[in-house]
């Protein structure tokens, strides 16, 4: 059974030991993982390029969160603009929302290619319009708080994520 | 589980190495620094160091809320019909974001000072022809938004300027923004996301902040092109000036069309 060395990328026989680098494998059913971030940095190319991979992996997964912000506002202010008796409040609820959705899907794009800044501005307008909300009426605090929590984590760690991708690149 | 390697000292004199062990199989790391059971990659790792950035967000949020709240309060005024309430609630809000953003550029003055470094000539006429060339986008957003909404969606800065003198309407409208929204847009923010962001997603990041907080769906345009073209008037001038002379010259143009009868 061949499996594909993780250090030199070669198709080797799985073992304790690449044959070809003589790297350590990883054990059978393990994932091998980066252990420690935070200002961290790899020492040698091979591992600093795979901690990059994967810090662009949890970057991504901040924009991800973006889109789902975003189609979440699109669908549910149209849905309840549309079922509110007020015509009028309903017409300007649908336009917020409208407004909101292409915003928060305009920076989901945006993270694709510069995720930092893109998710800089995401995480700090998604908190201040849900303190908005919450200050308007406090009942929304508990409106859809799991995935409040959800999505700020995801923009928070994209953040962090971007940023130490970015020192990386830097070489610093 | 642990996501750093532990790390012990060998404690035998003459040995100052540091050894590292793997927090999951309990091996020692390879000098290549990989689990040799496991093939993790141990990064190294360096003291924290608080970044900017984060403590840039937190004032951008702290200048969002204050005026949020504002808005949100003075929509109560506008529901009333209290004009004294509109006035004063965004008066005390433009307030204490001077206050706030005065505060922070003091704990770092070396920097803030150079916020108002004499620029040269030619960026003076600069930040009057942005000033005059946002306004006529923002009278050209307006009404296309007229014309496909109504009247409706403008009605609370008749109300605003009620009851109030022209001076007054100029510092309070023209000049007090214009101090307290460049400050801390274009002065605290290009500042603290520059070294992270780089000059130009920086100059997108707090135009759209700007737009954000003005939370008005209809002045996206304008808002934003104002934003950019005051950080990059901060970035080519050196100076916050430009700028601020920009955005006075926009929120003035406002207040003269109104008293002179075009409002």
């Amino acid at each position: 059974m061949a499996t594909s060395c993780m250090h030199c990328g070669a198709s080797v026989p799985l073992a304790s030991h690449c044959t070809n680098c003589g790297m350590a494998l990883p054990k059978e059913a393990t994932k091998a993982r980066i252990i420690g971030t935070g200002g961290a940095s790899a020492r040698s190319e091979l591992a600093r390029n795979r901690h990059v991979k994967e810090l662009d992996k949890a970057a991504k997964s901040g924009s991800t969160a973006l889109f789902v912000v975003a189609t979440v506002q699109l669908v549910f202010g149209i849905i309840l603009g549309s079922m509110m008796e007020d015509k009028d409040a309903g017409q300007a609820l649908i336009i917020a929302s409208v407004a909101l959705g292409v915003y928060f899907g305009a920076l989901g794009f945006w993270a694709r290619h510069s995720p930092l800044a893109a998710l800089v501005v995401g995480l700090v307008s998604f908190v201040g319009l849900h303190v908005v909300n919450a200050v308007i009426d406090p009942m929304t605090i508990a409106q859809g708080l799991i995935m409040k929590v959800v999505v700020i984590y995801f923009l928070v760690k994209g953040v962090k994520a971007a940023m130490e991708a970015k020192k990386i690149r830097a070489g610093e | 589980m642990a996501e750093e390697a532990y790390e012990l000292e060998s404690g035998n004199p003459g040995d100052p190495g540091v050894w590292k062990f793997c927090p999951t199989c309990g091996g020692a790391w390879s000098a290549a620094h990989e689990c040799q059971q496991r093939g993790d990659v141990l990064v190294q790792k360096k003291r924290g160091r608080r970044t900017e950035l984060w403590s840039t967000v937190w004032f951008t949020l702290a200048i969002m809320g204050i005026l949020f709240l504002g808005m949100i309060v003075s929509a109560y005024g506008v529901d009333r019909g209290d004009s004294d309430a509109i006035f004063w609630v965004l008066e005390s809000c433009q307030l204490l974001m001077l206050v706030v953003t005065v505060a922070w550029g003091a704990v770092r003055w070396r920097r803030s000072m150079k916020w108002f470094r004499l620029p040269r000539a030619r960026y003076w006429a600069f930040a009057v022809v942005g000033g005059f060339a946002t306004y006529g986008l923002a009278m050209l957003s307006m009404l296309v938004t007229k014309a496909m909404f109504g009247e409706a969606v403008f009605d609370a800065e008749p109300l605003m300027f009620e009851g109030i003198g022209f001076v007054t309407a100029v510092l309070t409208v023209a000049v007090m923004p214009a101090l307290a929204e460049e400050m801390a847009f274009r002065g605290v923010m290009i500042d603290g996301f520059k070294r992270e962001l780089g000059f130009r997603d920086t100059a997108i990041v707090t135009a759209l902040l700007f737009m954000l907080v003005h939370f008005q769906v209809f002045s996206f345009f304008h808002l934003v092109a104002m934003g950019l073209g005051a950080a990059y008037l901060r970035r080519c001038s050196g100076s916050l000036l430009p700028s601020m002379l920009m955005h006075f010259v926009h929120n003035f143009l406002v207040v003269a069309v109104f008293y002179g009868g075009g409002g």
